[in-house]
């Protein structure tokens, strides 16, 4: 095989291993990730009224996405782009001519506790932001150095990233950091990844919703310890999620801090080396993955939690940084390749020192500790990504609401919940991206016994008039639909007033006969600069996909920067 | 004394990954209930978005 395909092989075989399962027809339905046959492309995807934009402008790119591709393929495919693109970027970034330390850097960065934890919680478009990181690194060394279609490259690389508020943010930083202060190119970079994330932006501006967040979401939402070592090592480890029930059961190993240990221990001479071969550039991305580390602490321990707290609070927005660990990204990108070159250094030792062989065995073992180490995330995680159908009940329900459009009040009032159709498993309430209509739904969230207060004012409003056993359609909704699963349903005095028009084995629907004819949407004033940013969002990703076509580069993600057998060609950074 | 030399690199490292390989695969099959509970049904809470 030509040793320029070989990180190609390895990513599709790791690709292949960690999502076996998908092979599987139907839907991996798992805490966040929620595809449907046929999402609707309505005003709630591009600009929701009453909730905060935490899936725009991705609602908006799944809707169009699914004009053309069922939900199925779609999750597939972005899956598969996930482990795929995080493997090989990787190993396209890491600055050696050599294939088996890039294999090592493609291990190292796509079998991590971050990449199993985050697709066990179901947040797939935060890892298209991890996908993208090395892509998008990549294309803002080639832009310093001037290189043709950089920009180009580097606006699709961070296309996909800013599908979620989280992943735009990191792209926004990402490029700042890399690129020179007081730059011509520097000022486009950052003014195209601003308007990428424009979209969330806008539709903040344009929900009821406020901008602060329940301060006790910190406590929640921080980094928890995975084993005896505590919290700030399972996030050296690129772990410490602060949800129990998605993390791979190996993480509970005894030597999983020393393994961590002995990981940094490799990569710290790495990073030496890195910083030599990347002068000027290698500094950025340590402060890039410094600061990421620094939030991902932040709300575990320390005076940090109380200073959290406050801006959670009083500025509008900073509900982003509750979940910190979610901002390890550029860390777990730079001990990847620290330790990818950290091994090369010591094989090479070993070489000079004894012979060859033995120099290959050491970079082996290096390619197989991230997957010995965390053995289960194979296979899906040891099968916690199989694919389940949707009850027919679904579609039976979205063909009367798509016939009377109108506000659906989804209950029992959680907005996750586990089912007997989904294995037992936790997932989100489907109906907002399963019907053409909007979906009022509970976004407060309970983590354990703890409820952590939503931010959409309405939904407050619902929940008091439900716990007082009030008539849900006192709330002027069309619809209210009743998912049967391990939560009890309402209690009768909620339907008074309704009419019972669908009662499935796994949903029942009422029609509420009094309920207003309009559709309760953002304001016209409020909604169009939401889609006028989702438009110029995507007119900046055609131009410069076709940028990047019309130079007819021979791949699309970067020049090749080396030939095989050559030996030192990876470019230096330009001084900063 | 340099295949010597690989062949002991190859026992440790071998030695290294079995060892770590085996204690968590022992952890994957059989999970500490205080760290872990990967497996769905060990929450009682039926609509909780996850636990500590």
């Amino acid at each position: 095989m030509p040793r320029r395909l070989v990180p190609h092989a390895v990513a599709a075989l790791v690709t292949a291993v960690v999502l076996a399962p998908l092979a599987l027809p139907g839907y991996v339905l798992r805490y966040d990730m929620v595809f449907v046959p046929r999402q609707p492309l309505n005003w709630e995807m591009i600009a929701p009224a009453d909730a905060l934009p935490r899936a725009v402008p991705l609602d908006a790119v799944v809707s169009a996405a699914n004009l053309l591709v069922p939900g199925w393929l779609l999750q597939r495919v972005a899956l598969v782009a996930v482990v795929y693109l995080a493997a090989l970027g990787a190993a396209r970034l890491l600055p050696t001519a050599r294939t088996m330390p890039r294999v090592v850097a493609a291990l190292a960065y796509a079998w991590t506790p971050y990449l199993a934890e985050r697709l066990l919680l179901g947040q797939w478009a935060l890892l298209l932001a991890y996908a993208a990181l090395p892509w998008l690194v990549s294309a803002a060394r080639d832009l310093r150095a001037g290189r043709p279609g950089a920009l180009a490259r580097l606006v699709l690389a961070a296309a996909p990233a800013a599908l979620t508020p989280t992943g735009g943010l990191i792209a926004l930083l990402t490029v700042a950091v890399l690129l020179p202060l007081r730059s011509r190119v520097t000022a486009l970079a950052v003014a195209a990844v601003a308007a990428l994330n424009a979209p969330w932006l806008l539709a903040a501006l344009a929900s009821a919703a406020g901008g602060s967040s329940d301060p006790e979401g910190v406590a929640m939402f921080a980094a928890r310890a995975e084993n005896w070592a505590g919290s700030w090592l399972a996030l050296a480890g690129t772990g410490g999620i602060w949800n129990a029930q998605t993390v791979p059961a190996s993480r509970s190993s005894v030597l999983v801090p020393v393994v961590t240990v002995l990981l940094l221990a490799v990569a710290v001479p790495g990073l030496r080396e890195l910083r030599r071969r990347w002068p000027g550039g290698a500094d950025r991305l340590f402060v890039l993955a410094a600061g990421g580390f620094v939030l991902a602490a932040a709300g575990a321990t320390g005076p940090t939690v109380a200073a959290l707290e406050w801006l959670v609070v009083h500025v509008p927005g900073a509900g982003l940084l509750r979940d910190g660990q979610k901002f390890l990204i550029p860390y777990a990108l730079v001990v990847a390749l620290g330790f990818a070159l950290g091994a090369e250094l010591l094989a090479d030792r070993l070489a000079r020192r004894f012979e060859p062989a033995a120099g290959r065995v050491l970079l082996a073992g290096a390619m197989l500790l991230p997957v010995v180490v965390m053995p289960d995330l194979a296979f899906g995680g040891a099968g916690a990504l199989r694919p389940v159908r949707y009850p027919a009940d679904w579609d039976a329900v979205a063909a009367r609401v798509a016939a009377v459009p109108g506000e659906v009040l989804s209950l029992p009032f959680e907005g996750y919940q586990r089912y007997d159709w989904t294995r037992g498993v936790v997932v989100r309430d489907p109906a907002p991206r399963y019907l053409d209509a909007p979906v009022l739904m509970n976004d407060a969230l309970r983590v354990g016994t703890v409820t952590v207060d939503g931010e959409s004012p309405r939904a407050t409003a619902a929940q008091a008039l439900l716990a007082e056993g009030r008539p849900a359609a006192e709330l002027g909704v069309r619809w209210v639909l009743v998912r049967k699963g391990a939560v009890a349903g309402p209690p009768a005095g909620v339907l008074t007033g309704l009419r019972l028009v669908h009662d499935g084995p796994y949903l029942q629907l009422w029609e509420n006969p009094a309920a207003p004819q309009t559709t309760r949407t953002a304001a016209a004033g409020r909604r169009i600069p939401a889609l006028a940013a989702h438009l110029l969002a995507g007119s900046f990703v055609v131009c410069a996909g076709l940028a990047v076509l019309r130079l007819r580069r021979r791949s699309w993600y970067g020049p090749r920067t080396h030939e095989s057998g050559e030996e030192k060609t990876w470019p230096s950074w330009p001084p900063s | 004394m340099a295949k010597l030399a690989t062949f002991v690199v190859a026992a440790v490292a071998g030695g290294v990954l079995g060892i770590v390989g085996i204690l968590a695969t022992v952890g994957a099959v059989s999970p500490s209930a205080d760290h872990v509970a990967s497996i769905e049904t060990s929450d009682t809470e039926p609509a909780a978005y996850g636990t500590r």
